[in-house]
C-alpha cells in the first residue's frame, strides 16, 4: 500500500495544494505516516498522524530516519481515545475499503470531522462515489462459482453455491477479465464534509449497450482529492485497492436496448445486498446469505438479549480484575494456572493469556 | 392481539430469510435486525411463503404437529405479533 505512487503522487498534489505554514494537519489511520510527512514537508504548522495499530511505531522510526520537521506528533490510539487541543485545518485520510464502504472505517472519519475539524477546514478527500457496471465474465464465473456445481474427489459441494452466490469477490485487472455490458454508473455519492452516514440504498436503472450474458455487477469507488478524481475502475491505473464482484445467480442473458434496475443497499457495518431487475424478473443477493446463521449465534445479535458470559468470559474478567496495579503478570498467571489446571497445559499458556489481556487493556 | 385466520400474509420485500439445520434467521435489511424462528416457527414462516392464507398454515400445521387448535392458534398468534411488531409481515383481509 505504501508503494502504490499512483495513489500516493495524487494525494501529494492535493495536500501539496492546501498545505500552507499555518495549516494543522491530522492524518487519520496514518499507517506508515506517508501523508502525514507529505503535509510536514509541505510546511505544516502541526501533524498529528493517528493510528492505533503498531504500525505508527514504524512511522514514527522512519520519521526520525528521515530527519523530517519536527512538527509531526505521532498518536497511537484510536481517534475517538485522543485530545487534540484545538480544532485541525485539514484531515487527510485513506480510509475506504475496496468498494468504499467495505471496512467500515468512513464511520471513523465522520466522527473525526465532526469533533475535530475547524469551519472551512478541508478534508482529503472531500468527496467518494462508488460505481457499478452490468459485466460479463465466463471464466471468472466458472472458476468461482460454476465450479461448485461440480464434484470434487466424488463429493458434491453444489450446495456451497449458494454461499457462494452470495458473498462480495475482490478482484483485480488480471484476476478478472470482463466486458462491460452497459456504461458504469455511480450508484452512491458522498459528500463527506457534511454526510452523517457511510451507507448505501439507492436503485438505478441502466440500458443494456451489448448484448452478452451478465454474470454480475463490478464496483469500485472515485475519491476527489484536492482538485482531482481518483479511481480505482479497472480501466483506470493500477492501485493497491481491488474491484468488487457482485455475482448473479443465474446469469442472466441480455439484448442491447433492453433495462436493467439495480439496487444495493448496505447500511453500516450492516450486510451488503443487490437486487437486479430485467424484464419483471428479480434476483436478490446479500451477504447475509453468503454464510450459515444459527440461532445461537442470533441470539448474540439481537437487542433483547440477555446474555451470560461463558467460562471463558469469567476467566477474563477475573484477569481484568486482578489488572489494579498491585499484581504481578507472573502472580497472576500463577494464580490462573492454579486454579484452571483443566485449561492450561503449562504455566506459560496461562502466562501469554495474561500477557495477551494485558496489552490489549492496559 | 389476536389475529383473524380468514386474512392473507404479505412478506415484506426487506426480509431476508435462510433456514440452517431446520431452524430459520430472517434478517430485516431495512433495520438490520435479526429475528429467529425455532423448527416450528420455521415451518409456519415456510407455509407463509407458499400460501399466504393463515387458515391454510393453520390447518396445515395442525395436521403435521398434532396439536390442539387451541394451543396452536395461541401460538400463531404470538409469532404473528411478533413478527409484525419486527416490520417483517403485514396481515391483510382478503377479498
Amino acid at each position: 500500500m505504501i508503494f502504490d505512487e499512483y495513489r500516493n503522487a495524487q494525494y501529494g498534489d492535493a495536500i501539496r495544494k492546501c498545505v500552507d505554514s499555518e495549516s494543522i494537519v491530522l492524518d487519520l489511520g496514518a499507517g506508515l505516516g506517508l501523508h502525514g510527512f507529505m503535509a510536514a514537508k509541505a510546511g505544516a504548522k502541526k501533524v498529528y498522524l493517528v493510528d492505533p495499530a503498531t504500525v505508527l511505531n514504524v512511522a514514527e522510526m522512519v520519521g526520525r530516519s528521515n530527519n523530517l520537521p519536527g512538527v509531526i506528533q505521532y498518536e497511537n490510539k484510536k481517534i475517538e481515545e485522543i485530545q487534540i487541543p484545538g480544532s485541525v485545518d485539514i484531515i487527510i485520510s485513506v480510509f475506504t475499503g475496496n468498494f468504499l464502504l467495505t471496512e467500515d472505517l468512513l464511520p471513523s472519519l465522520i466522527y473525526a470531522r465532526n469533533k475535530f475539524l475547524a469551519p472551512g477546514g478541508k478534508m482529503i478527500p472531500d468527496r467518494a462515489l462508488m460505481e457499478v457496471v452490468p459485466v460479463t465474465s465466463t471464466e471468472y464465473y466458472d472458476k468461482n462459482i460454476d465450479r461448485c456445481s461440480s464434484p470434487t474427489q466424488g463429493i458434491d459441494y453444489s450446495l456451497l453455491r449458494k454461499f457462494t452466490s452470495n458473498r462480495l469477490f475482490y478482484c483485480n485487472k488480471e484476476n478478472f477479465k470482463c466486458d462491460y455490458l452497459a456504461d458504469p454508473v455511480e450508484i452512491l455519492d458522498i459528500d463527506l464534509m457534511t454526510a452523517e452516514k457511510a451507507e448505501c440504498d439507492n436503485k438505478l436503472t441502466l440500458t443494456m449497450t451489448k448484448d452478452g450474458v451478465c454474470h454480475g455487477w463490478l464496483g469500485w469507488f472515485k475519491a476527489h482529492l484536492g482538485d482531482t478524481w481518483f479511481s480505482t475502475s479497472p480501466k483506470d491505473k493500477e492501485t493497491h485497492w481491488n474491484q468488487v464482484f457482485l455475482p448473479l445467480d443465474p446469469p442472466v442473458p441480455v439484448q442491447v436496448g433492453q433495462a436493467m434496475s439495480f439496487e444495493l443497499k448496505r447500511l453500516e457495518f450492516g450486510e451488503w445486498t443487490w437486487t437486479v431487475t430485467i424484464d419483471n424478473v428479480r434476483q436478490r443477493h446479500s451477504t447475509f446469505l453468503s454464510r450459515p446463521l444459527t440461532l445461537v449465534e442470533l441470539e448474540k445479535k439481537t437487542t433483547n438479549h440477555k446474555a451470560q458470559l461463558n467460562d471463558r468470559g469469567r476467566i477474563v474478567l477475573d484477569v481484568l480484575q486482578k489488572l489494579n496495579g498491585n499484581k504481578s503478570t507472573e502472580d497472576i498467571a500463577s494464580t490462573l494456572f492454579e486454579s484452571h489446571p483443566d485449561l492450561y497445559l503449562r504455566q506459560s499458556d496461562a502466562m501469554r493469556f495474561v500477557i495477551n489481556l494485558i496489552e490489549r487493556y492496559t | 392481539m389476536t389475529h383473524r385466520f380468514n386474512q392473507t400474509v404479505i412478506i415484506s420485500a426487506e426480509a431476508l430469510s435462510q433456514e440452517v439445520n431446520g431452524e430459520t434467521v430472517v434478517l430485516d435489511l431495512k433495520t438490520e435486525q435479526y429475528f429467529g424462528l425455532d423448527k416450528v416457527g420455521t415451518r409456519i414462516w415456510q407455509l407463509i411463503n407458499e400460501h399466504r392464507e393463515l387458515q391454510t398454515t393453520f390447518d396445515v400445521m395442525k395436521e403435521e404437529f398434532d396439536v390442539e387448535g387451541d394451543r396452536l392458534e395461541s401460538d400463531m398468534n404470538m409469532l404473528l405479533t411478533e413478527m409484525m411488531k419486527s416490520g417483517l409481515i403485514t396481515l391483510e383481509n382478503q377479498a
